[in-house]
């Protein structure tokens, strides 16, 4: 993929696993966590470490009013700071 | 699950008028530090919200069902591990701790019987009204529990309704916890 076409979206998803097969695919296991934990910081997603090599990063979409989605991630890397796992989850936020 | 501690907790969602809104949960923790979640929220969303997106089985829009009970269908309740990655899961949510020890555990087992009749009545989501936060706080009210939100945290729908106050030629809308005329 090139740079423009690599950029993940979760507006473009509306389930999980759908969400989790492309993360995977932009940044797969094995790769770098630096660049995944950039590319979800740089949308707007808060991470922060929950442990020495996991983290946790929530995005809120934009229109939230009244309802809308909240994305969960979860990564954990190795002692290379390697990508071993990811988990994404989808929840419906409302007022 | 054996609760050891039961806290209401507000996760910034949004912001309405320059003011951020908060998502209400309950967050359960034993002896252990295992943790549960006991949340709320609509069925679902408006097609409008689900256009140009992707499920595993193709275009979003094409399998949308519309929900008898309207746009957003009726209050969903749902429970599950609070952990990095999951639903609800914030560690900067703000919280406050409604029972600890025995007090948890009575609490949480009443609480989420509570949740779940509500969730069994099929009440239609009304994102202005019986909505979410109004759900979580309905089933504490329903175990006998008037919580406090966390210090300086707006939760649209939190407060008990206020009757329908019919005045003739007047349409009213509910809007977070006041009535705009």
């Amino acid at each position: 993929m090139s740079e423009g076409d690599k950029r993940f979206r979760f507006e473009a998803f509306a389930d999980p696993a759908c969400a989790a097969a492309a993360f995977e695919a932009a940044y797969p296991p094995g790769s770098a966590i630096e660049p995944a934990l950039q590319a979800l910081v740089d949308m707007g997603a808060h991470c922060k470490a929950v442990g020495p090599t996991r983290f946790a990063c929530r995005y809120l979409e934009k229109e939230q009013v009244p309802a809308g989605f909240c994305w969960h991630v979860a990564i954990e890397a190795d002692g290379e700071e390697a990508i071993q796992r990811v988990g994404i989850d989808l929840a419906r936020l409302g007022m | 699950m054996d609760a050891a501690r039961v806290d209401l907790m507000a996760s910034a969602a949004g912001k309405v008028g320059g003011v951020t809104w908060h998502h209400l949960f309950l967050v359960a923790e034993d002896a252990s530090g295992r943790q549960q979640y006991l949340r709320a929220g609509p069925q679902c969303l408006p097609l409008e919200r689900l256009a140009g997106r992707q499920t595993q089985y193709g275009d979003a829009a094409e399998d949308y069902e519309p929900s008898p009970a309207g746009a957003h269908g009726v209050i969903t309740i749902a429970t599950g591990a609070y952990e990095p990655g999951g639903t609800d899961f914030d560690p900067v949510a703000a919280n406050v701790t409604l029972a600890s020890g025995n007090a948890a555990a009575r609490l949480w087992d009443s609480v989420q019987r509570a949740a779940k009749a509500l969730g069994d009545e099929q009440i239609p989501y009304d994102p202005v009204g019986r909505g979410a936060n109004w759900a979580i706080m309905e089933a504490l009210r329903r175990c006998g529990v008037q919580a406090a939100l966390p210090p300086k945290r707006w939760a649209p729908g939190a407060g008990e309704l206020a009757p329908e106050v019919a005045l003739p030629g007047v349409s009213t809308r509910r809007l977070g916890q006041g009535v705009v005329r």
